[in-house]
């Protein structure tokens, strides 16, 4: 796997959990998944150059 | 796009975890025994206490299918065990995972001698932030929301709970560690917290000294106060004096040092806590037969936590003595099993006089009915020729003359007899005249021989 699919696929798989994060009644889970959003978006910055400044989910 | 701290969905909740907290008893039930066969199967390829244990016993994981099996043929742990393991396989009792998988080290108080170690693994310490989001969020606290720790971030696990479950759940901390009870009255008046997290009784000497200093805590906006370590968060008298001096509502927790956080109050104001039910199985025993008592009698609570799995504890004694209550309809929501009024006593310190059991939590609740009796006091247990006695050591109200101490002491007598038709020796001192605690605080003393009680700090 290439550094650039790495990044596209947890990107892909940020674009999934912030889907179930929508969905979720629960804020135990949401706050799971927010803190593995956090964590994908720190992979990607070690991967590559993401667009945003910092990942939404740590505002 | 910029969200807020939860997703929409999430943030209309009700429960902080809707699916366990309102789940049916005969699935929480049939949860437990999965959990329980899980956990004794890992305890015994992980850990040699347990593969000892259980082989001593004559039991394999796979022998466990039933409640009668976890009930009458696993055998009990206990304090004494895990210091035991510690001396002999130092530097922590019981572990069960490889040591790089250790994060943080905390200790009890170790008031008896050797402090017991605790280890915690990244996943425990997550685990053991779970209770506290549970509570606050019942009680309407929000990211946004702050939180001052009155705590000097020493060993002691409880309040790390809360740190952690506040690292998860978002909002301000503060921390308090470090600075005087003036200065941390001083910067909650400034700060204006919306959670004020720390012991009952060290709560309650903030609010005497911020008195002293002409503040007045229902001013500083806190709307909850949070912690545990000791019962008076649930003993009528010391929470309804609580909640009067700050102006805020309470939040108690039980736990034990050793698997931190175990059960926290619903929002409800319902005189108790509820067992965390997704992180520990408990039960009151009968402390003769180890099996459970009958639903709503006083037992010794012993628990099994699912989530500690540093060092692990399975049918754990925690000398805790509580009812248990499965059918409850107090408003909550909540299917958690309750405890009413939290922790009633211990089975090292109940007091068994003429029969009748005595608990220092009812002593302490009557002392609230004293005209004059402040809420510091001291317990102080003897043994005189077979007989356990009881004296209470209590500090008058600072606007008590001296010369009306000896009325007070007579009427705490009065109030102790006509309740619980017990002679009690009352002592009433000056204002100041017993030490003040930053965290539990030592009330109870207990003077009987050894061989009498047990000597179990936690």
């Amino acid at each position: 796997m290439t550094r650039e699919d790495m990044y596209n696929r947890l990107d892909r798989i940020r674009r999934e959990l912030r889907e179930i994060r929508q969905e979720t009644d629960s804020p135990a889970v949401d706050n799971c998944l927010r803190e593995m959003g956090v964590y994908l978006y720190n992979a990607m910055f070690y991967l590559g150059d993401p667009d945003e400044l910092m990942p939404e989910e740590a505002f | 796009m910029i969200e807020g701290f939860y997703s929409p969905r999430a943030a209309r909740s009700k429960y902080w975890d809707p699916y366990s907290q309102t789940l049916p008893r005969e699935k929480l039930d049939e949860r437990h025994l999965r959990q329980i066969q899980k956990l004794i199967t890992f305890a015994y390829e992980n850990a040699v206490f347990y593969r000892e244990l259980y082989d001593k016993a004559g039991i394999k994981p796979e022998d466990i299918r039933s409640w009668d099996d976890f009930y009458r043929r696993v055998p009990f742990t206990d304090k004494p065990d895990f210091m035991n393991e510690q001396t002999n396989r130092p530097p922590f009792a019981v572990e069960a995972l490889p040591r790089e998988h250790a994060h943080v080290s905390l200790m009890t108080s170790g008031t008896t001698g050797v402090p017991m170690r605790m280890v915690y693994t990244r996943y425990d310490e997550v685990a053991a932030g779970d209770l506290y989001p549970t509570i606050w969020w019942d009680a309407g606290i929000r990211p946004g929301d702050s939180f001052y720790f009155c705590f000097a971030f020493g060993p002691w696990a409880g309040l790390w709970a809360a740190f952690w479950g506040c690292k998860r759940f978002g909002g301000i901390i503060c921390s308090g560690s470090g600075f005087s009870t003036e200065e941390r009255i001083k910067q909650i008046m400034s700060f204006r917290p919306s959670v004020v997290l720390g012991t009952p009784t060290y709560l309650l000497h903030m609010a005497d000294v911020a008195q002293k200093m002409g503040v007045d805590l229902r001013q500083s906006g806190v709307k909850l106060l949070s912690g545990g370590g000791e019962p008076g968060f649930n003993i009528p008298v010391t929470r309804q004096v609580l909640m009067e001096k700050w102006g805020a509502k309470i939040g108690d927790i039980y736990g034990l040092g050793e698997t931190v956080t175990a059960a926290c109050e619903c929002g409800a104001n319902s005189g108790g806590v509820h067992l965390h039910e997704w992180n520990f199985h408990g039960y009151a025993a009968d402390q003769d037969t180890g099996m459970p008592v009958p639903e709503g009698q006083i037992g010794e609570h012993i628990i099994t936590c699912y989530r500690r799995l540093g060092q692990v504890f399975i049918k754990y004694r925690t000398h805790d003595l509580v009812q248990m209550q499965y059918h409850f309809d107090h408003g909550c929501g909540w299917t958690w099993a309750f405890l009413p009024g939290s922790v009633l006593g211990r089975t090292d310190y109940m007091i068994v006089i003429r029969g009748m059991n005595i608990f220092p939590t009812a002593i302490e609740n009557l002392l609230g009915q004293v005209a004059g009796a402040s809420h510091h006091y001291e317990i102080h247990i003897t043994r005189v020729g077979g007989m356990d006695r009881v004296a209470v050591k209590v500090e008058a109200k600072e606007d008590v003359p001296a010369e009306f101490r000896a009325a007070v002491a007579k009427a705490a007598t009065d109030v102790y007899r006509s309740n619980i038709s017990l002679g009690i020796d009352v002592e009433v001192l000056a204002p100041g005249s017993l030490p003040r605690y930053e965290l539990k605080s030592k009330r109870i003393f207990d003077h009987r021989p050894p061989e009498v009680r047990r000597k179990l700090e936690r």
